[in-house]
């Protein structure tokens, strides 16, 4: 299951935050070397980690953090438009209230063997989409790797470059903007070939800004009862 | 501007839904950065049908016959460039100082007005690589330019590898990976487990695997049975 975080149902997820931003110190910090990301208490936690943010968790039953997402509202600052200008120099930097951008992805493969890391992608992706269409959101932009570029653009999903590619950590990355329509979480879907619902956004206020649609089951016969 | 053309051509491959024009379109645009023409395919698989090893090429014919003729995959400095580095290259400055068979193909290259090119290996499936290498008789391509024609290459094999599979009847037989029949075909060649993940900078195991889903897909008990297997449904070549 993977759960919507937000500054309205934060305090029902004080552990499983910590555990992310653990996470994400272990992954970016420790195994890939951001040493500008480093903190004294090994959490990986920047300015934009603030209230407008969105997190989703993707955990294991126990309630184990294994994978997180971060996205933020464009309106406001985010790395596009604050850190990386010059990224999206050709199409500009993109903002909208439709329009997410995802950072922090993070999967613990320490944790987890290859088969179970690419489940977690998998879960990560399908729950990624799934959100940004139940919640309403249009687009995300992302900075991402030429190998995830090539699975999308194989699943379909229509994915657009903002910029040229750009050399990190030494490998190419490529700065995008993605369509999620339904058509698109159906596509990513059939390509992981997780049809049910991941997502759930449990404990926000009533009148919270984030609604997230009912989700679209397959068709599936009840059982009667007895 | 030619960065403009580059990102427009990205852009309008959505509506691309057939391979010709889609090669037709990505011809176009090379040819607005001076390019003349392309080859697209698998430079590292061993023996394997020409048919197999292009993906989709506007290389002038003869020069692909020769190319072919002579194995030229094998000591094409290009090649091995962009596998070694796995970076854009050009033609140019993979000019090597003792590597004579290297330079003869350089050479053969310019009596069909190919006298430089840019090429870079582009990832697909299962961490397979592939390789797309561009031709031109004068090179005037900025670090801009080449970034351009990289994002655009990037694109196009990907709608390309799309149609295919759309398009793709299904295949009577047995079907290997890119990565079983890569492996396979160094068994062939008489390549231990261990020297193949050399080759291929894979781990021993990994390759044992392949190996042994490409036994257990041909129906086979040993190597040398799945090795004549494939050569007779001519996954591999002889």
């Amino acid at each position: 299951m993977i759960e919507v975080v937000t500054s309205r149902n934060a305090p029902l997820y004080k552990d499983a935050l910590e555990q992310m931003f653990h996470l994400r110190h272990r992954i970016f910090v420790e195994k890939m070397g951001w040493e500008e990301l480093r903190k004294a208490d090994r959490l990986e936690k920047d300015q934009f980690d603030n209230d407008e943010a969105i997190y989703l968790l993707l955990t294991e039953d126990d309630g184990t953090v294994i994978g997180s997402h971060r996205l933020l509202h464009t309106a406001g600052p985010h790395l596009f438009s604050d850190v990386f200008p010059k990224l999206c120099a050709v199409k500009g930097v993109q903002r909208g209230p439709k329009i997410l951008e995802l950072t922090r992805t993070c999967v613990d493969e320490d944790r987890l063997d290859k088969a179970g890391t690419e489940k977690a992608r998998r879960r990560l992706m399908t729950g990624l989409f799934e959100f940004c269409y139940r919640a309403g959101y249009e687009k995300f932009t992302v900075l991402t790797s030429t190998e995830i570029l090539f699975r999308y653009l194989l699943i379909g999903v229509e994915i657009r470059p903002l910029g040229l590619l750009v050399e990190m950590d030494g490998t190419k990355q490529a700065p995008v903007i993605v369509t999620t329509s339904q058509q698109a979480l159906d596509d990513v879907r059939a390509a992981t070939g997780l049809p049910d619902p991941q997502v759930n956004y449990i404990g926000a206020p009533e009148g919270d800004p984030l609604v997230l649609s009912p989700p679209r089951m397959p068709a599936v016969a009840l059982e009667a009862a007895e | 501007m030619l960065t403009a053309s580059a990102f427009e051509f990205i852009e309008q491959l959505d509506r691309q839904d057939a391979i010709p024009t889609l090669i037709e379109s990505f011809q176009n645009l090379i040819g607005k950065f001076g390019m003349k023409c392309f080859m697209l395919g698998d430079p590292s698989t061993p023996k394997i049908q020409r048919d197999d090893r292009v993906l989709a090429s506007t290389w002038p014919n003869e020069w692909m016959s020769q190319w072919f003729s002579h194995n030229y995959v094998s000591v094409d400095p290009v090649v091995n460039q962009i596998l070694a580095r796995n970076d854009p290259v050009r033609w140019s400055e993979t000019r090597g100082v003792n590597d004579e068979a290297g330079a003869r193909v350089l050479d053969e290259a310019t009596e069909f007005r190919l006298k430089d090119g840019f090429a870079l290996p582009i990832y697909s499936r299962d961490g397979f690589v592939v390789g797309i290498s561009m031709g031109t008789d004068q090179y005037d391509l900025s670090k801009q330019d080449e970034a351009c024609l990289h994002l655009a290459s990037l694109y196009f094999h990907a709608k390309l590898e799309r149609l295919r599979a759309k398009g793709t009847p299904p295949r009577r037989g047995p079907r290997l990976t890119p990565r079983e029949r890569e492996c396979l075909s160094w068994v062939a060649a008489g390549k231990t487990d261990w020297e193949i993940s050399q080759i291929l900078s894979i781990a021993e195991q990994t390759v044992h695997e392949y190996v042994q889903n490409a036994l257990i897909k041909l129906n086979a008990t040993t190597r040398a049975q799945a090795v004549a297997i494939a050569i007779t449904s001519q996954l591999i070549l002889n």
